[in-house]
């Protein structure tokens, strides 16, 4: 028999496969698919989209924190003092940035779609013995598994 | 299982240490040139540069507290340039064009330099360490999320660093962060205003040491969201290489 489960890419996955090898079944029983995560090229110029995973950020962190400065200068004069005024020009300036950010990446890559938590980012094959099935099965949902399907062997 | 080949390795992704983790990973250089501009130093802390970093942040802080180029630049943008000629002291006011412009061309070097090796690190592809441990501590790599730690450096600048295994760096914010807040009287200011007395959160603040606020803050808040998430990826790469050295047998017999 056959057990395909599909995994993110965290510490429970290792467990995982600790605990199955655990009940009995060996190493090369164990198929491990790694996937390529989608969007993680490798151009040297066109990092804010592609490459380091904070196109969201980096907009709304610079215009938060010039508006924010401007914030706090323009506090010394303005009736609500600097905390509020930078508070404001903090929360206005990332909001700008980070709207700004999303409209060009919608723009610019709206073809690319964007990577989503729920994806499967890791599959597992695993072949035993009919009475094993529930055991492996019940251990891979233990251990966070997102999918387990079971396929009868030929 | 999988025995160290350091010195096999040529462009190797990371390092890990017991007090940080080093990346290799592409940022963008322009990203870095404006880190550098919002304060000196903070684009070489944002490339892991964190020596040469707190460097420049710490010469660029002491120049502007002596030259009180802060307090200029409030009365320069609220329109009172005679009283912004006054408060300038002009000992070493002029070093600070040198500081500034040295610490921006720097950072976007060595921006550029690091994406080059983060290219060639990716295509290596060598083996990475996921963790460490020693007498002064122990690392490993785990997943972390980026949101709390963006959560902890609002709390406390440098708690965010903390939580993605910068301890140096983290280090360093907390006393760069504490020192900064307390010379400028922020928190007081925090409790007048929140109380709705904004004339004594006024009064209260030292205009000179306040204006070091939003960069240090903003940026410890940016740069621990950024290392959570590249620590993320960094998990993600050395289990994809754990799985292909170990579970990928040629004596797996295929269902089909």
């Amino acid at each position: 028999m056959y057990l395909i489960a599909s995994f993110h890419y965290c510490l429970h996955t290792e467990i995982a496969i600790a605990k199955v090898e655990e009940l009995g079944i060996k190493k090369e029983q164990i198929l491990g698919v790694p996937l390529e995560i989608r969007g993680e090229n490798r151009n040297i110029f066109d990092t804010i989209h592609h490459a380091d995973g904070v196109s969201m950020f980096d907009g709304g962190a610079i215009l938060g924190t010039a508006s924010m400065v401007l914030g706090v200068i323009y506090g010394f004069v303005l009736p609500w003092g600097p905390i509020i005024c930078g508070l404001a020009g903090l929360v206005g300036g990332f909001l700008i940035g980070f709207l700004l950010d999303l409209f060009f990446t919608r723009f610019k890559h709206s073809k690319q779609r964007r990577r989503d938590d729920k994806d499967a980012e890791l599959f597992l094959m695993i072949q035993c013995e009919p009475q094993q099935v529930d055991q492996v099965k019940k251990t891979l949902w233990d251990h966070l598994a997102l999918g387990v399907a079971v396929l009868p062997e030929n | 299982m999988q025995q160290s080949q350091a010195s096999v390795i040529r462009r190797p992704k990371s390092a890990i240490s017991t007090y940080s983790v080093a990346i290799f990973h592409l940022r963008n250089p322009f990203v870095t040139v404006w880190w550098s501009l919002a304060y000196p130093g903070f684009g070489h802390l944002r490339l892991g540069s964190t020596i040469k970093g707190v460097f420049f942040f710490v010469g660029e802080l002491l120049i502007n507290l002596h030259a009180k180029l802060n307090l200029a630049i409030i009365y320069s943008f609220t329109g009172n340039f005679a009283m912004a000629k006054q408060v300038l002291r002009l000992d070493l006011l002029l070093l600070y064009c040198g500081i500034l412009t040295f610490a921006v061309w720097d950072s976007y070097r060595v921006a550029l330099e690091t994406n080059k090796f983060s290219v060639l690190a990716d295509h290596e592809n060598g083996p990475i360490d996921p963790m460490i441990m020693g007498s002064a501590g122990l690392n490993s790599l785990d997943k972390r999320n980026p949101w709390l730690a963006v959560a902890w450096s609002i709390l406390i600048p440098g708690a965010g660093q903390l939580y993605c295994l910068a301890l140096v760096e983290a280090f360093f914010m907390m006393i760069g962060g504490i020192s900064i807040m307390y010379f400028s009287h922020f928190l007081p200011a925090v409790h007048y205003t929140f109380l709705g007395q904004f004339a004594q959160a006024k009064a209260v603040v030292d205009w000179q040491w306040l204006l070091n606020i939003p960069s240090f803050y903003c940026f410890s808040i940016y740069d621990a969201y950024v290392k959570a998430v590249e620590l993320n990826k960094l998990f993600d790469q050395e289990q994809a290489q754990f799985m292909r050295n170990n579970y990928q047998s040629t004596t797996f017999k295929m269902p089909i």
